[in-house]
């Protein structure tokens, strides 16, 4: 009895604050995620001069860049700790100077993220507790249905030949695919590197952890 | 002669150019990524300054990348193997994943990005660099330099001296783990901030809180008669910050002393410009931790400065690194250390600049301590943005706004797109007046970490809710840092009440006269100290007739400044990153060039 009380007084509110990084992660990387869509629409923006284009497109970069804000926002209330914030380094989608070919392939690729998106997200809303987070994967869902229809009209404006309109949103998909079984492969390198690494670790440390020590510690400044 | 220099890692990636020994073009690459302090390969910056050459890296004279990597991988593997082991297995991890994954092949990746031989492409060692950016915009010609980082290779504080004409000279080193950036990383995790974006807050902290815990501090940064200092083993591991994400840096006999992390969720209680109303004791002990640090990082840098004259003789000292930010000690270093001045560049942390400027040093281009490029970031037309805005309306905005704002789903949007100076600038002196807040671009962006006078939000310092507003609906910033008041040298004897600089490239310190406590509320920080920037007219010569019309029209001596951004973002770079923020926040008034954009609430 009293062992079990132990184990609820010590081990509940670890697995709980365990679980609130977690979730903490997860939504500030849900705003990593979204700020990176602001900056790609941003980036490809840079060559467009339309005014009425620029303002349609200003508007989704504000809805993206809400979206950013307010999943940053609740990853920062969930948790004791700060979520750790990984920085990626930008991969535009659009090349600047690639033109009508370049916007149109962009516009393909953000049709496609969005559809995505909004699955995951509807897919979030459905699937966690009442909460903020709920509310902002509800609101921002509805916003990525708006931009599914958006992304694709540019593209149409682009692209008149349906077809071909299509077959651009056809090639993201199949590039994503082949992008989805290279992460895999690439997490499935990382869990082998992270035990190499860490036998190595061990390995080292027993033969160099003393010089290593006394140079740091015997260093005087 | 174009020598390219670049920089990336934790304190924020950056490119500049330096032709013929001046600096052409020099950009952080958070600016084009929007990512704060992106510390990726910079490519976005580097295409930003072969722009500005007119011609591929192919035709540069040089190109010089600050840190060398082989001595930075040492003291990687000494410090994740000599302290803790075997509790450092993750960061061992972080650090040789992010080695094997990227830095081992840096020279090879940077050759693609520039499509030149690897070979071309020569390494400087980061104390050096930050030695060289050190002196831009001094005036002088002979200074003690001061390098106070986090970490470069293995050096972390640097003493060097220079003359016109040449190199820096290093003087003395002190090499890791005795680095008051990294202690003072650790102490803002502690505090619930992040680790680099955290030191400025815990800096501004510092002042809201009494130096109840010095003793404590002076076990762990030991600072002795002769102006060295060490920082005690057992209590730290920095090689949890080398790789994110960053583990705990400290050790049980650490949170022994000072208590557990801080819950970061916490709001903090302090406001600037205001009395601390009821401040729980948790709160007050995490500030005297920011003020009890702040005390010993004074005491250990005023030593080093004292002994950097001592050892060069020199009249003027130039500081740079991560804590030449820290207005507080460079202000105790003007008044106790012994200099006739003390400079601190535009971009105290400017490796980039620093790297191009040292190859073009030895390439024989002398260094000078001439004013620099403040301003060396991107210019882009504003007109296709202005008639952009002029097509929106602010109801489709009314879900996407910051928290908190007031709604804009009935405003009017006016937009001007081309004023005549005379009347742009008596609009915005008319609404700043009113109590608006103001959003002000102007051609090319800030090379360094904060706006000046191109990317800024201006406000009427004496109008204490005009400043809360700023911080609440527009910046997102701390409650408790205070503003920085913009402006003229002939202003600032009035504002404060000893001898202070009236040129500068970062926000000064110095005590505030009473005419300042009544005029600049929130710009008097809690220690009692005026935080200000002069305006030099010759390198920001609109913002210097505004702040000068401001004040014949209002007597008001400067106004409120503060970054033209949000939250977490980086300072605005493009016109539409600054509509962005109009659209977004409680900015009324947004200047784009020559451009007027107003919002008008009904
Ligand atoms: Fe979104
Ligand atoms: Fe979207």
């Amino acid at each position: 009895m009293l062992l079990r009380r132990a184990m609820i007084r010590l081990g509940v509110p670890l697995l709980w604050r365990r679980i609130a990084q977690v979730q903490a992660a997860r939504l500030l990387r849900f705003g990593i995620t979204e700020k990176d869509s602001e900056w790609q629409i941003l980036h490809a923006l840079d060559d467009v001069d339309d005014p009425a284009t620029r303002a349609r497109v200003l508007q989704h970069a504000l809805e993206e860049s809400h979206h950013a804000a307010e999943f940053t926002r609740v990853s920062l209330n969930v948790a004791e700790r700060l979520p750790p914030k990984p920085l990626p380094p930008r991969a535009p989608i659009y090349e600047t100077g690639s033109g009508v070919e370049g916007l149109a392939g962009f516009a393909a690729y953000a049709n496609v993220g969005e559809v995505d998106v909004f699955e995951q997200f509807d897919a979030y809303a459905a699937g966690i507790g009442p909460g903020e987070a709920r509310s902002v994967f509800r609101e921002s869902k509805l916003d990525e249905l708006g931009h599914v229809g958006l992304t694709r009209a540019i593209l149409d404006e682009l692209v008149p030949d349906k077809r071909r309109a299509d077959w651009l949103v056809t090639k993201v998909r199949l590039r994503r695919a082949w992008d989805v079984w290279l992460r895999f492969g690439k997490t499935l390198g990382e869990i082998n590197t992270t035990l190499v690494l860490t036998a190595l670790y061990l390995l080292a440390g027993l033969l160099f952890g003393w010089p290593a020590w006394r140079r740091l510690v015997g260093e005087k400044r | 002669m174009d020598i390219l220099g670049l920089s990336s890692g934790e304190l924020g990636s950056g490119a500049s150019l330096v032709r013929d020994g001046a600096l052409h073009a020099c950009a952080r690459e958070e600016r084009f990524t929007r990512q704060r302090l992106d510390p990726n390969p910079p490519r976005f910056a580097a295409e930003h300054c072969l722009r500005q050459a007119g011609h591929p890296a192919a035709g540069l004279s040089g190109i010089a990348v600050a840190g060398d990597p082989a001595d930075r991988f040492t003291r990687v593997l000494t410090g994740t193997l000599g302290q803790g082991f075997p509790l450092m297995v993750p960061a061992f991890v972080r650090s040789m994943s992010a080695w094997i994954g990227h830095h081992l092949w840096e020279r090879d990746s940077l050759s693609r990005l520039l499509d030149v031989d690897p070979a071309a492409i020569q390494y400087r060692a980061r104390h050096r660099c930050l030695s060289a950016a050190a002196v831009q915009g001094s005036g002088v010609d002979e200074a003690a330099i001061l390098v106070v980082d986090t970490i470069g290779e293995w050096t972390t504080t640097t003493i060097a001296r220079w003359k016109e004409g040449g190199a820096p000279e290093d003087v003395e080193r002190f090499e890791y783990p005795h680095s008051l950036g990294l202690l003072s990383a650790a102490v803002a995790m502690l505090l619930g901030l992040r680790p680099w974006e955290g030191l400025a807050p815990l800096w501004d902290l510092a002042a809201w809180g009494r130096p109840t815990l010095t003793s404590r501090f002076r076990r762990v940064l030991q600072v002795h008669e002769d102006g060295t200092y060490q920082i005690t083993p057992g209590f730290l591991r920095f090689a949890e910050l080398f790789e994110p994400p960053y583990g705990d840096p400290w050790t049980g006999a650490f949170t022994d002393l000072f208590g557990a992390p801080r819950d970061a969720r916490r709001p903090w209680p302090f406001r600037a410009g205001e009395a601390p109303a009821v401040v729980d004791t948790e709160d007050q002990r995490h500030a005297d931790i920011a003020a009890s640090l702040q005390v010993v990082i004074e005491e250990a840098m005023l030593g080093l400065a004292r002994r950097a004259k001592a050892k060069t003789g020199a009249a003027h000292l130039c500081v740079a690194g991560a804590l030449a930010g820290n207005a507080s000690a460079i202000l105790r270093l003007r008044r106790e250390a012994g200099f006739a001045s003390v400079h601190v560049p535009a971009d105290p942390t400017g490796l980039s600049a620093g790297a191009a400027l040292l190859l073009a040093a030895e390439r024989g281009a002398p260094l000078s301590g001439r004013a620099p490029q403040p301003f060396g970031g991107r210019a882009w037309p504003a007109g296709r943005d202005l008639a952009a805005v002029a097509r929106m309306d602010p109801m489709w905005w009314q879900r996407f706004r910051r928290r908190g704002t007031a709604p804009v789903r009935d405003a009017r949007i006016e937009v001007t797109p081309e004023l005549d100076d005379d009347t742009l600038l008596a609009q915005v002196v008319a609404d700043l007046a009113a109590g608006r807040i103001v959003g002000w671009l102007e051609g090319a962006f800030e090379s360094g970490p904060g706006g000046l006078a191109h990317r800024v939000l201006l406000a009427d310092p004496r109008d204490l809710a005009v400043a809360r507003r700023l911080t609440e609906r527009v910046t997102g910033a701390a409650a408790f840092a205070p503003t920085t008041l913009l402006t003229r040298p002939e202003a600032v004897a009035a504002l404060v009440d000893e001898p202070a600089p009236t040129a500068g490239w970062v926000p000064l310190a110095a005590h505030a006269s009473a005419a300042a406590r009544a005029a600049a509320l929130t710009a008097v920080h809690a220690d009692g100290t005026l935080r200000y920037l002069p305006v030099d007219a010759a390198v920001a010569p609109r913002m210097a007739a505004l702040l000068d019309r401001w004040s014949a029209s209002t007597g008001a001596p400067g106004l409120l400044l503060a970054d033209l951004r949000e939250a977490e973002d980086p300072l605005a770079a493009s016109p539409a990153d600054a509509l962005l923020i109009f659209m977004r926040t409680e900015v009324d008034t947004l200047v784009l060039d020559q451009g007027l954009v107003r919002k008008e609430l009904p």
